[in-house]
């Protein structure tokens, strides 16, 4: 698995005898992979500590009847049998499953493409640059409260806009009709997360070595061709890193509808995440809501996996 | 004279005076000014220090609910009024029923608070602010509308008739305003009008929903009216309360459904004067949601005599008339309604006065059911005012989800 | 090192040699054309936040038009904005040393090292993106508890670190890999340690990707919400963000839009300035900068 994201051709095939060449003999080797386990040691102790016995909790919280305050008692796995009529949690999974189609598509197209277009130096591209990653510096919340303001009929200037270039006619209900509220919280999160994204490829197109481009250039390729054929291929490992913060980003979404659009109208925009919120800060069933939480990650888990695996095997 | 509780400052003789240096409290957001100028007033006579963390109004829940499950609760917890049967139904608060009934002025604590608070016949809590529902006005329009401001509105027909007319200024003037998409709102602007037609939404135990009640189905019918003549503009259908002040601050709207807050958050400028009503009923009467914030000591709270001094001065007389009354707050005693400075703006009497009036659902599935954008009542409530539907038939049909997630 | 990122340039996106003339020009035209009106469009929406910011009733105390309340309400507010800036700053700076430290030397081991349970400690660490935050925070309050660090900048800034950690790792070791290994080889021979060669020699190569984990630690610690909300219980240790909810937010969902606005470019402006100051360092080439140069 870990071969399937080494960033590029040159380094991949020069790992594996290097490796070998450095291992003479077996203390070497077991000396070697102590030192490694000391560097990664801090990166284990945060992982452990942090992040895997809060989890054991969470699964142990799953298999009990959890209330806010009072003894828990076990009860598995009742928690896990409840999803299955959990109406809210259900519905919200194609919902979700859609958000997350759409905007990994889009979040590639528009941080390719803007990638791309400041990649060079050229006169006034750092000021473009800050341009586009400038959204990214505003905390989620307050971005999606920016644009709850922004499309205010009353108040925000966008239908006003639109109106004025002859877009629309009358008022347009933003956030009131289902497609309306999901578009709207689709242009916002773009917005705000597009610079993000074309910052995590920038800097994979800087580890590109330019004398590929050269080579490329020599043999008279087209700037379609260049892309194709040796852009794409070599930010590999930055696009698997960008589609996977996005996959799970967005399968995880819940600032910008909880804010936007606050599940309405109507149901229609309630996340996963959502609904797992509500059972654990509204209910304060933490029993339901850990139980949630883990299938997620399962879900998650298994679905990154596969993406690692498709990656793999286009590296082959 | 209070003989339990050992005399708060001066007294207690035993260690707990020092651990009593400093009391720590919890307050939301949105009530927080006044939270803020209590604790600072105390702070300043007092040798006992209360540590006051705002906490953001949205969040107050989630907080509260991370730490309660680990006894962390501040000493002194405020939380919004409706969740108070909740939290006490939780065990979040200690017993304080001994020392509230030796206050002199018991009786007179804000009547629909105390009930919120009370259990099986144990007093939790005492009030802490008063919040009320009611409607806004801006003057100025409705003199351009030919309408006398300083007419009460006796019905919501009539109200419904003066916004009208306040619509057919121009097109881009409101008729009336209220935050239509947030079930908590709609809760406390429109069930005074449920409640001055003679109808109900609630079981008296809170257990059930009574929404196929015909009072409340005629009290929907006029917002929906209004809405399908465009009275009440589109704009107001998806507002969840965030730019609802903004909106009655830009002078397009002639009457907005809101809280007394509007007082302090909007300023009145040359084309808005605020004046203030009482909600009506279809044909007559009046009410209002009788919301704020009720306080009581956590049961985390280890210096619980230090708390309740606290508490026992916070609803005197110096504290609700100097503090409260003076800067135009409601004073949370029925006894201190009119006072000295209550007269210095008629807008604060007419809200004080309706008080009286007003009523707080108690249920202990409140916030889950009326509060919450997932819970069962947002969907009905959005579909009686603005569904094309008669408002009985979008009541009767959400009847059921909303009696299944009061129900115990 | 310009001469090369030149070079790189004109390879990427011009297939043939620039020629001066009535094309170049054309083609000048058209892109600065382009990514002018794109950048209008992304930066539209704060500059109306500004705008807002200073202006309308609640910016010029009622009387409408232009004024700085929105700025004074906020610098006044609650404990202070000084208090809530430092508290910020000290979690930040925390959240971006201990994410440096951590993957640096995490994505060092995983680059260039065989250890036992490296693959799991991989997946654990990408597993961490995968957890929902609201879930997770109510067991990690009882640990932080049980270590003394509830009601601790210091306890906050750890949970930060732990949630950048998947991304900065899979960054820092995708940098790491890029890395030639002669570079390296070459250091060892010459009698280094893997420590100092990683010192010495390693960081310079890796230093752009470096700055942009630093950049998108300090982003989000410095924006991050939830974390301190719900591990801070005193007023005055909460965050910016904190209390600029709080400030904002009034009752039944109204919220104060001057003061978020207002908010929104306070927030943005250290942002702002830290990206404006780093990006000459992540936007240097390094691979081959750091063979050549």
């Amino acid at each position: 698995m870990m071969s399937a994201l080494l960033p590029g051709a040159p380094a991949a095939s020069g790992s594996a005898p290097s490796r070998r060449r450095a291992d003479p003999s077996a203390r070497l080797r077991r000396r070697r992979s102590l030192v490694g386990l000391a560097y990664a040691a801090p990166a284990a102790l945060v992982v452990v500590l942090l992040f895997a016995v809060p989890l054991l909790l969470s699964v142990w919280m799953s298999l009990n009847d959890w209330p806010l305050i009072g003894e828990p008692s076990f009860n598995a796995p009742a928690n896990y049998q409840a999803i299955a009529g959990n109406d809210l949690f259900l519905s919200s999974i194609a919902f979700t499953l859609k958000y997350t189609v759409v905007v990994t598509i889009l979040y590639f197209v528009t941080a390719l493409g803007l990638a791309l277009l400041v990649q060079q130096s050229r006169p006034g591209v750092g000021l473009l640059r800050t341009a586009f990653f400038l959204p990214a510096v505003v905390g989620l919340a307050s971005a999606s409260l920016l644009f709850y303001a922004l499309y205010n009929n009353e108040f925000g200037p966008v239908d006003d806009v639109l109106r004025a270039l002859g877009l629309v006619e009358g008022d347009v209900d933003f956030l009131g009709q289902p497609d309306n509220a999901f578009a709207s919280t689709v242009v916002m999160v773009t917005w705000r997360f597009a610079g993000f994204n074309m910052l995590i490829l920038l800097t994979g197109l800087q580890a590109i070595s330019p004398d590929v481009y050269e080579a490329a250039r020599m043999d008279g390729a087209s700037w379609w061709q260049t892309l194709r054929s040796i852009t794409l291929p070599l930010l590999r490992p930055t696009i698997a890193l960008m589609l996977i913060l996005s996959v799970t980003g967005s399968l995880l979404a819940f600032e910008p509808f909880y804010v936007l659009t606050a599940g309405g109208p109507s149901n229609s925009t309630v996340t996963m995440v959502m609904a797992m919120f509500r059972e654990a800060f509204t209910l304060f069933d933490l029993g339901t809501a850990a139980a949630l939480a883990l299938v997620l990650l399962v879900v998650l888990v298994v679905l990154n996996v596969l993406q690692f695996w498709l990656v793999k095997r286009g590296d082959d | 004279m209070l003989s339990a509780c050992g005399g708060g400052t001066g007294g207690g003789g035993d260690s707990a005076a020092e651990d009593a240096g400093t009391v720590t409290m919890w307050a939301r957001a949105a009530t927080s000014g006044q939270s803020q100028a209590l604790v600072d007033a105390y702070n300043a006579s007092h040798e006992t220090q209360v540590q006051l963390t705002v906490v953001p109004t949205d969040n107050y829940l989630q907080k509260v609910g991370v730490a309660a499950g680990s006894q962390d609760l501040p000493c002194l917890l405020a939380a919004d009024v409706v969740y108070v049967p909740d939290f006490t139904a939780k065990n979040l608060f200690q017993d304080i029923t001994e020392r509230v009934d030796s206050l002199p002025f018991a009786e007179q604590l804000a009547p629909a608070h105390m009930a919120q608070g009370t259990r099986d016949g144990a007093r939790y809590v005492v009030p802490h602010t008063i919040g009320m529902s009611a409607i806004f006005q801006n003057d100025v329009l409705l003199q351009r509308a030919g309408i006398d401001p300083a007419a009460p509105i006796t019905s919501l027909r009539q109200l419904a008739e003066n916004a009208t007319r306040v619509a057919e200024l121009g097109p881009d003037i409101n008729g009336l305003y209220f935050t239509g998409n947030s079930g908590g709102s709609i809760a406390f602007t429109h069930f005074p009008s449920v409640w001055a037609s003679g109808g109900t939404v609630l079981s008296e135990d809170g257990t059930s929903a009574t929404l196929d009640d015909t009072g409340t189905a005629a009290a929907f019918q006029v917002y929906n009216d209004l809405f399908q003549a465009g009275v009440v503009p589109d704009s107001a259908r998806n507002e969840t309360g965030a730019t609802r002040n903004e909106v009655f601050a830009g002078g397009r709207v002639g009457y907005m459904l809101a809280s007394n807050s509007v007082l302090e958050t909007v300023t009145e400028t040359d084309e808005v004067k605020i004046g203030v009503q009482g909600i009506p009923g279809v044909d007559g009467g009046v009410s209002t949601f009788v919301g704020g914030d009720a306080i009581g000591i956590s049961s985390s709270c280890e210096q619980p005599d230090a708390a309740w001094d606290f508490l026992q001065w916070s609803v005197g007389e110096e504290a609700q008339v100097q503090v409260y009354a003076q800067s135009r707050q409601l004073t949370v005693r029925t006894d201190l309604t009119s006072n000295e400075y209550s007269a210095q703006d008629p807008r604060v009497q007419t809200l004080n006065e309706l008080v009286v009036e007003g009523q707080t659902p108690y249920s202990e599935k409140f916030g889950q059911t009326f509060n919450d954008p997932q819970g069962p009542w947002l969907a009905v409530a959005r579909e009686a005012l603005f569904g094309e539907r008669p408002a009985a038939e979008a009541l009767s049909a959400g009847q059921d989800a909303v009696t299944s997630s009061l129900a115990p | 090192m310009t001469v090369l990122s030149a070079g790189r340039a004109r390879g990427a996106e011009a297939p043939h040699p620039a020629r001066p003339g009535r094309g170049a020009r054309i083609r000048s035209a058209t892109y600065y054309g382009t990514t002018s009106a794109l950048a209008v469009l992304f930066l539209s929406p704060l500059v109306w936040s500004l705008f807002s910011s200073v202006h309308g009733p609640r910016a010029s105390g009622g009387a409408g038009g232009y004024g700085v309340d929105n700025y004074r309400r906020l610098i006044e507010y609650g404990e202070g904005l000084a208090v809530y800036a430092v508290n910020s700053t000290v979690i930040s700076v925390l959240t971006v040393a201990g994410t440096l430290v951590v993957t640096v030397l995490g994505g060092y081991a995983f680059a260039r090292f065989q250890f036992p349970g490296k693959d799991l400690l991989f997946l654990g660490a990408l597993a961490i993106l995968m957890i929902p935050h609201p879930t997770i925070l109510i067991p990690l309050y009882e640990i932080l508890r049980t270590v003394g660090l509830q009601n601790s900048l210091v306890g906050v800034a750890l949970v930060m670190v732990m949630f950048q950690l998947p991304f900065s790792l899979f960054m820092m070791r995708n940098a790491f890999e890029s890395v030639p290994r002669e570079l390296e080889e070459a250091a060892l021979l010459d009698g280094c340690t893997s420590l100092t060669a990683l010192l010495r020699i390693l960081l310079r190569a890796v230093t752009p990707a470096m700055i942009t984990v630093g950049l998108f630690a300090f982003l989000a610690s410095w924006n991050e919400f939830i974390a301190p909300l719900i591990f801070l219980s005193e007023g005055s240790k909460f965050t910016l963000p904190v209390a600029l909810v709080s400030l904002r937010s009034g009752e039944l969902g109204a919220i104060d839009l001057g003061a978020l606005q207002a908010g929104i470019v306070v927030t943005a402006i250290p942002c702002l300035l830290l990206f404006l100051l780093l990006q000459r360092y992540y936007v240097r080439g390094f691979t081959a900068g750091a063979v050549r140069g």
